[in-house]
């Protein structure tokens, strides 16, 4: 007995001992991994081999076209020791049937499968969940592979499939079953500049097509921040799913625009609407009102300002409306839910408003592909003497006319009844967001001492007001003060001036008095002046950056400082100006002298509120040209 | 795994789910009884001085109900803590804030057949008041959203002037005979001021309960009840105004507050297994602890207890004169053959390099406690005839030994009774036997003195405080000029010494560092020496070379960012560093290691043919107070002296201006800034210090750590002039 014991033992502990070994990089693996690291210095893993196959089939209970998606990738380890996190995620729309890891033997890791949802700040409850388990590569060369397989329950919410991954990709091959009962076209995204290859067969036995795409030596997805949306940059597929014949009977999916919005009609129809409920509110704040543009901005700022944004997006909620009355009672909704009650709102009180479905611009498409990645936002359509008018609860602050950049020219679809409307959301100029600076400053000791004016316009109003409306009561005299001398120590603020933070209509003013310590030394006879406590882009350059970079709003900035020469002193020279006007951006910075007062201008102006990679050579040029200006002292000598 | 084992188990768990949400039924409707079924008339008015607050909490109510049932064979308990509040709320940030209530559901479901023996249940209750009175009753169940353990509800209707009041019922059950529950100490105040406060204690037989107010907390008197076997206390307060909690800052040391703890012991017998000062009597609430009380804790707990075979081995191989020479040499053999030794290891389980935990490879054991650490240690002092004594303390932020009631407070410190004492209190990877907590130094304490190694007496004593020289940090850098001042190369000297260099150590020294010299000295093998099988060692040895790249590449990479905040210095290039003096064998040698970089010169700006360079950033950050007003006392961790030598080779053709700005000294008795600046053979020297005299400042002084403070930043605006000759 205690000899086969012994046996088993050491039988056991042969076998860990020699599977241990199975699972070490053979040399021709380490080999490998130093070549790819000699070539991809930044990465530490890349995927040798991935394999996609997606296949559909139909359930025919529910009458829905159900998709899966095999996965199968090597991973090596390229650097000297990686541990990563490898996950999939699904919602309430989805579902993991398998997710392991294999080392390079086959045999499955003993690894841990956590599934939890997935945190998001921006919102309350949804549906979205990941299984995630830690990966660690111990030695260069280390190889794992992964196999998942994720089902879709229905077609309608497959949208897409994306070509590239996290990490650096050597080949992956997507291999898509078409049967011919489903009438599919698959929209191809941002192919320029990488290496694919499509071929589409069709196979007897199947009875279905089989389309391959291979695509070799796509770098990682971007880790950067300000980027545009995935759809922008990376290669990818949008499925198209038409039509599919089940039961002798063809079920149409989204074959053209009329059946996205008929799917989306019919959520809106599902709803149990009482606006009876917001008479009396819609009453109150409309039966003073001198004017119909008063009565509109009465409602649709007051649903700005009381209904908070807190989302539920679980299942159908990401996709219906809330009641009107539901969200008018809760004083809570998301985007749907206030574009709903805004509506509801205006209709009560006589006016033309619409539910509208709009893809924001962090989407590439427009309506003219019929899928539901199209939107992730809904607004309200006001149609008045002929004009249309967008509305946008969640845009705290918004002024009515004006409209958030991240909708500006992009595609709305709008309800008529059966029908729908195809409009487009204006694009405004930059000045509308004008942000202005004015110091007349003279010398006082080692400071600069005067009176400031600032005025915010657009975009740059509407932030700032909803920064101090949302701080506390206690703290709000506080925080302005902070906000204007930065919380830092060489500045001091006082005599504090606004116009009414209230108002999101008209100009926003506020006038203090500056004094900025430590901007004047004083040398023998000389005194040098560091006259610019802003410095705007001054270290704004690009290194290294492969997106283009996204600003929150046009910015159009223009700041004028003027400096009193102290008697007894002359300005030697002015340092060079820097001026720059191109499609993207209008730089202009200059110093100028009238009598004995100098004058220094900037002007900074982001047009489309992009940069672009193929500006960032120009720009970086610019910055350093600029930051060459921001390092010279004014020098005042005793005359 | 069959259908019918698979029915089975999803039929157990859907009754045992079920049992649950019974459960929280029958806690909703008791908790809803207990918050609002006996609630007088609230006058909801806000004091005037209170009309600009975001919210003011018109009534806090924290409640800790103690309930037994007694069934065959066990006894059930409920510890039930209720926390409630009934708030105005006055602007938007107040409505945002509890729009959104959440709190972790702490289920213990045993994947056992039969009931855990303990588990936790919270619910929360919600009610909304309108200004025209109108009171909501929000439905908690079918609001709220649960998403793994959290529990969130989206709180309706909420509108600036409604006041919500809601409560948080948490309900520990177990069946144990005999039960610590974790103490609790807490500020009255908080972050919004409270108009009414009341908190409140029920109690029954075999409970057994410490509690006290300090720092002016009103005290807790006993009210009437409904039995005799229940017993109610109660502690009102009113009028506390919001909490400011500014740095540099201990609340519990100052703010109104209370301590409770909970024990349960059905009988004598149990008592004894339940940790803690257990009141004599349990119908009597237990305010202070005796000194009677402390030797009785103490006397089963601290002895001789240890196996010193590897200290004796040790001993005989070394070389030591006198007690204070063997007790230190003992103390950091103890460190490397009860830690360092043992770090390796642990790296390689953690990386899963080490494929299990057993001792296989390497024996040795860590210290799971300071008393573990103690009573090895006694035994080894015993052993030699060395004399000692115990302190106990609490740290300097939970209040004075004076005011001990929570066993939890209590800290212990073993005094090594020879000519220059040394003290130990944890082994840690750089820790010295003449290092005392920074949180315990200059507090008073209380010695338990042994004859004969039995516990004899109490006294009273107070702990050493270190001197800002003891903490000194020194830095020296050296600093030229490159490509028309482009770029500049820098190198410095760092050294730290006392408790300055405890959080140096921690963030730079690698066990790599210094564990082949320790081997070495105490003649031990490392892990992978001890491991025999020949192709584990190859592939374990690869495996730790790996993980060490790794770990010493991100280090690389953390000193980098260091030196840049130290500096100010901005894209640091070529960035290498050297440890020179792990510092580890004394409390007052120096930790010292050098870096070498170049960085992007963005201190120098252009003025026509001169150039202004902001001398003064190079000392890194400093504290800048714009608002100098303070009305709390001032604890920081240590007193502390802090200095700068930076060198700078004036550039040729260049001299320079301005010194007369870097030539400052204000100093009074809270500590200063001095700064000299000179030049001397095309070198300009600048030295600054600035010391924090005391750990401890009353407000009073504040002014006067403020006139140092603000010198300090103002020498980091100063500017100097490079004037071309």
């Amino acid at each position: 007995m205690l000899k086969k014991l012994l046996l088993l033992v050491i039988i056991t502990f042969l076998n860990i001992s020699f599977a241990q070994k199975k699972t070490d990089p053979l040399p021709e693996h380490i080999a490998l991994a130093k070549g790819l690291k000699a070539q991809y210095t930044d990465d530490d893993i890349v995927v040798l081999k991935s394999t996609e196959k997606v296949t559909f089939h139909r359930n025919k209970k529910e009458n829905k076209v159900v998709v899966t998606q095999k996965n199968h990738e090597e991973l090596m380890n390229i650097s000297s020791r990686s541990d990563i996190q490898k996950y999939i995620t699904y919602n309430g729309e989805s579902s993991i049937k398998k997710f392991e890891i294999f080392y390079r033997n086959k045999k499955e890791t003993p690894f841990e499968i956590h599934d939890e949802a997935i945190s998001d700040d921006d919102m309350f409850h949804h549906d979205a969940r990941v299984k995630h388990t830690h990966l660690d590569f111990p030695v260069q060369g280390y190889k794992y592979y992964v196999e998942s397989i994720k089902k879709t329950k229905d077609i309608k919410y497959f949208t897409s499939i994306y070509f590239t991954d996290r990490y650096q990709t050597q080949k992956k091959e997507v291999k898509i079953i078409v049967p011919k009962w489903l009438n599919i076209e698959f929209k191809e995204i941002n192919f320029e500049g990488y290496d694919i290859h499509k071929t589409n067969e069709f196979d007897d036995k199947l009875d279905a097509s089989i389309i391959t795409y291979t695509i070799k030596d796509s770098k990682g997805e971007y880790d950067e921040k300000r980027s545009p949306g995935p759809s922008y940059l990376y290669p990818h597929i949008l499925v198209l799913a038409k039509s599919f014949k089940s039961n002798d009977k063809n079920h149409t999916l989204f074959n053209e625009t009329k059946d996205l919005y008929s799917w989306y009609k019919s959520l809106v129809n599902s709803m149990d609407e009482h606006p009876i409920a917001l008479k009396e509110k819609v009453n109150e704040l409309t039966q003073n009102a001198a004017s119909d543009e008063e009565k509109i901005k009465n409602i649709y700022y007051w649903v700005q300002d009381n209904i908070k944004y807190i989302a539920f997006e679980d299942g159908i909620a990401g996709f219906k409306p809330d009641e009107s009355q539901n969200v008018f009672k809760k004083r809570y909704g998301d985007c749907k839910g206030m574009a709903n009650l805004t509506r509801q709102m205006l209709k009560q009180a006589g006016f033309d408003a619409r539910l509208t479905w709009i893809g924001t611009k962090r989407i590439a498409y427009d309506y003219s592909t019929p899928s539901l990645s199209v939107d992730n936002h809904m607004i309200c359509t006001l149609i008045k003497d002929g004009e249309k008018i967008f509305l946008d609860g969640t845009e705290k602050f918004n002024s009515f006319g004006e409209y958030a950049e991240r909708i500006q020219g992009k595609q709305v679809l709008i309800e008529n009844g059966n029908d729908y409307i195809l409009e487009k959301v204006p694009v405004l100029p930059s000045v509308n967001n004008q942000e202005t600076y004015n110091f007349s400053a003279k010398i006082n000791d080692n400071a600069l001492v005067g009176n400031v004016s600032r005025t915010y316009n657009g975009e740059s109003r509407a932030s700032i007001l909803h920064y101090f409306n949302s701080l506390k009561t206690d703290n709000k005299e506080k925080a302005l003060t902070n906000y204007l001398d930065n919380d830092d120590k060489n500045l001091s603020v006082s005599n504090i001036t606004t116009s009414n933070f209230d108002n999101r209509d008209t100009l926003l003013t506020i006038d203090y008095v500056l004094s900025q310590q430590n901007a004047v030394s004083s040398f023998d006879n000389e005194i040098y002046i560091d006259l610019d406590y802003k410095k705007e882009f001054g270290k704004f350059e690009f290194k290294n950056r492969n997106t283009d970079y996204l600003f929150s709003h046009k910015k159009h900035i223009t700041s004028n400082i003027s400096l009193e020469v102290p008697n007894g002193y002359r300005l030697s020279e002015f340092p060079k100006p820097v001026q720059v006007d191109t499609d993207n951006y209008k730089i202009e910075v200059q110093y100028s002298q009238k009598g004995n007062i100098i004058t220094y201008t900037k002007t900074f102006i982001l047009k489309n509120a992009v940069l672009k990679t193929n500006d960032f050579e120009a720009w970086n040029e610019t910055i350093k040209a600029l930051s060459i200006l921001y390092s010279e002292q004014l020098i005042l000598t005793k005359a | 795994m069959n259908i019918k084992s698979l029915l089975l188990i999803l039929f157990l768990s859907i009754t045992y789910l079920n049992n649950a949400q019974v459960r929280n039924t029958k806690y909703l409707e008791e908790s809803k009884e207990f918050t609002w079924g006996n609630d007088p008339a609230f006058n909801d008015e806000i004091p005037d001085k209170w009309k600009n607050e975001s919210a003011v909490i018109i009534y806090k109510n924290i409640s800790y109900l103690l309930e037994k049932s007694k069934v065959p064979s066990t006894v059930r308990l409920n510890y039930i803590k209720s926390t409630r509040k009934r708030i105005k709320l006055l602007d938007k940030a107040a409505i945002d804030n509890f729009s959104e209530l959440s709190f972790e559901n702490q289920y213990d479901l045993s994947t056992k057949l039969n009931a855990s023996r303990k588990k936790s249940n919270t619910i929360l209750g919600i009610k909304i008041i309108k200004p025209n009175g109108k009171t909501i009753d929000v439905n908690v169940s079918d609001e709220a959203v649960v998403t793994d353990e959290i529990t969130k509800v989206a709180v309706p209707n909420l509108e600036i002037g409604d006041i919500i009041d809601y409560y948080i019922y948490k309900v520990d059950y177990s069946e144990y005979e005999s039960m610590v529950y974790l103490p609790e100490e807490h500020t009255l105040t908080e972050k919004y001021p409270i108009v009414d406060f009341k908190l409140f204690i029920e109690t029954r037989k075999q409970f057994f309960i410490n509690f006290n107010s300090y720092n002016g907390a009103p005290e807790l008197k006993k009210i009437d009840s409904p039995k005799k076997s229940i017993r109610r206390y109660e502690m009102v307060a009113n009028d506390l105004e919001k909490s400011n909690f500014p740095n540099w800052f201990y609340p519990l040391a100052e703010l109104p507050c209370y301590k409770l703890q909970v024990y349960f012991a059905v009988s004598g017998r149990y008592e004894k297994y339940t940790s803690g000062f257990l009141p004599e009597d349990p119908t009597i609430i237990k305010k202070e602890v005796s000194n009677e009380d402390i030797l009785e804790y103490y006397k089963r707990k601290i002895k001789p207890f240890g196996n010193l075979g590897s200290i004796e081995k040790y001993l005989k191989q070394t070389t030591t004169k006198g007690y204070h020479d063997k007790a230190k040499k003992t103390y950091y053999f103890m460190r490397h053959n009860n830690l360092s030794r043992l770090i390796e290891r642990e790296y390689g389980i953690q990386a899963k390099i080490i494929e299990t935990e057993s001792n296989y490879y390497t024996y040795g054991f860590y210290f799971d406690d300071r008393l573990t650490l103690i009573n090895h240690y006694i035994a080894f002092l015993k052993d030699n005839k060395i004399p000692y004594e115990i302190i106990l303390s609490k740290n300097r932020f939970d209040g004075t030994i004076e005011d001990l009631l929570l066993s939890r407070n209590l800290e212990i410190i073993l005094k090594v009774k020879t000519k220059t004492p040394l003290y130990i209190s944890l082994i840690g990877q750089h820790s010295t036997i003449e290092h005392i907590s920074p949180t315990l130094e200059g507090t008073n304490t209380l010695i338990l003195t042994y004859k004969k190694h039995k516990l004899e007496s109490i006294k009273k004593g107070k702990l050493p405080v270190s001197t800002a020289e003891d903490n000194e940090s020194l830095t020296k850098m050296e600093l030229s000029f490159n490509d028309d001042f482009a770029s500049v190369s820098v190198i410095r000297n760092n050294a730290y010494k006392g408790h300055s260099k405890t959080e140096k150590q921690n963030n730079i020294l690698l066990v790599r560092d210094y564990i082949n010299a320790e081997h070495k000295k105490y003649k031990t093998k490392t892990y992978l020496e001890l491991v025999k099988n020949k192709k584990l060692k190859a592939k374990q040895e690869n495996e730790f070379n790996a993980l060490f790249e790794k770990i010493e590449t991100r280090r690389k990479e953390r000193l980098t960012k260091t030196a840049q905040s130290e500096t100010n210095l901005e894209n640091i290039t070529d960035f290498s560093f050297n440890v020179l003096e792990p510092g580890r064998e004394n409390f007052n040698d120096y930790f010292v290691y050098e870096d070498v970089f170049t960085a992007k010169n963005n201190f120098m700006k252009k003025a026509g043919k001169n150039y202004i360079f902001e001398v003064g950033k190079l000392i890194g950050g400093q504290i800048s107070l714009k608002d100098k007003t303070r009305d709390t006392n001032v604890y920081r961790d240590y007193a502390r002296t802090i200095k700068n030598e930076i060198n700078i080779n004036i550039p040729d053709g260049y001299t320079v201006s301005g010194l007369d700005k870097l030539n400052i000294n204000i100093t009074n008795e809270t500590g200063g800034f001095i700064s000299i600046a000179n030049i001397e053979d095309g070198k300009l020297t600048i030295t600054t210090h600035k010391t924090y005299a005391h750990n401890f400042e009353a407000k009073e002084n504040w002014p006067k750590m403020v006139a140092f403070l603000d010198a300090a930043y103002q020498f980091t605006q100063e500017k100097i002039l490079f004037k071309k000759i």
